[in-house]
């Protein structure tokens, strides 16, 4: 996750106008770079929808543990119970 | 009981936010001051949280100060200097002194600010901060705890209409609006065009989403070139700023711009209002609010 403020639902207002990060100006904004690469891609829909999810908040405690693991454990998919609702 | 979400949801009344300047010292009186300035003008005025990551009086002293000299605050929440627990401390907290109007956002970076070597948080972005506030509307903490009454968060969020990736932006609007917040103050934007085109997607896509652009009352070039030039997520065409730079009477200009962005902000699908951000501090607060028609209360 190179984002420097770790947002997870996509880029912040402080895009510059070159598409940069406000913090590293040296950088593509990561959330502009996956932005233009859905669009451009050969993707189904349905992929291309997932930038557009709302992703929770990360469980810190998951940090430096296998994402792979968590991905087939489905651990990475628990969320605090007052997270889910019907919005 | 919030007079933000009567006006916005119930009437179809033109509606007027604005920013309390920072509290550094001065005391109450500086905040009372303030208060008397703006009151006649606004139907409610943002407590911000630590504006451009500068330290100043908390959001939630100021909003609780304002509620007690009469007048209705928006209190800002920014997701940079404060984890998730804190962050919903601040809204329990608001909301036991009454405070209902709410507005997450994600702040700027601290790189932005007078103390570049703080640590950033972010442990909530501003999309997961209104969900959270939901949750509290629904009687839960994010832990899943309860909370009873319930809050009543009238919520808000914050949008950049004019930073890349522009085709993107509704759909964050929309993100937003799925997660619970029901008005965008729109960041300060120099490109009509971008305006024009966001607000119709937002009328088009974002059912029920009030806009309240940001319009700037600036003294000539000079503020324009500083925020063109430091502030974040700001861009303001090089022609806009000539014209001031270049006429004889650099307020005047300065002025006539402002007033004309605020003519044409109004005319935008879905704006229900403007929120005003005063640098100027004179008496063209007054002018603008009388040019477009707003009489003091």
């Amino acid at each position: 996750m190179t984002c420097p403020k770790t947002l997870r639902n996509g880029p912040c207002g402080g895009v510059r106008e070159d598409g940069h990060c406000e913090v590293k100006p040296e950088m593509q904004c990561i959330w502009v770079k996956a932005y233009e690469r859905k669009e451009s891609l050969p993707l189904p829909q349905s992929w291309r929808d997932h930038y557009n999810d709302l992703r929770p908040p990360v469980d810190t405690r998951l940090a430096g543990t296998s994402s792979w693991i968590n991905l087939l454990t489905k651990r990475d998919q628990q969320v605090p119970a007052g997270w889910e609702r019907d919005v | 009981m919030s007079k933000l979400r009567t006006l916005l949801e119930e009437t179809s009344q033109t509606v007027f936010t604005a920013e309390m300047p920072n509290v550094d010292g001065g005391g109450m009186a500086t905040l009372v001051k303030n208060v008397e300035r703006l009151a006649p003008w606004f139907d409610a005025v943002n407590a911000t949280d630590n504006p451009a990551a500068h330290a100043h009086a908390s959001n939630t002293s100021i909003a609780i100060a304002m509620a007690m000299h009469g007048i209705e605050p928006i209190m800002q929440i920014v997701c940079r200097d404060k984890n998730r627990l804190a962050i919903q401390a601040d809204m329990v907290g608001a909301a036991l002194h009454g405070i209902d109007n709410i507005s997450l956002l994600t702040g700027d970076d601290v790189t932005a600010g007078d103390e570049p070597e703080s640590k950033r948080v972010f442990d909530l972005d501003s999309a997961q901060a209104i969900h959270v506030a939901s949750a509290l509307n629904h009687g839960k903490y994010l832990s899943g705890r309860k909370i009873e009454p319930h809050t009543n968060f009238y919520i808000g969020a914050v949008e950049n209409a004019a930073a890349p990736p522009l085709d993107y932006r509704v759909q964050r609007a929309l993100k937003k609006s799925r997660a619970g917040a029901r008005y965008l103050q729109l960041q300060i934007c120099f490109h009509s065009d971008r305006l024009e085109k966001f607000c119709a997607g937002v009328k088009e896509s974002v059912p029920d989403m009030h806009l309240l652009p940001t319009i700037v009352l600036v003294k000539g070039a000079k503020q324009l070139h500083f925020m063109n030039d430091k502030v974040p997520g700001i861009d303001i065409p090089l022609s806009i700023i000539h014209e001031v730079e270049e006429s004889s009477d650099q307020s005047e200009a300065a002025y006539q711009l402002t007033l004309a962005q605020a003519q044409h902000a109004l005319t935008q699908p879905a704006v229900r209002g403007l929120h005003i951000a005063d640098f100027r501090h004179d008496d063209t607060l007054a002018r603008l609010m009388s040019d477009l028609g707003r009489t003091p209360h």
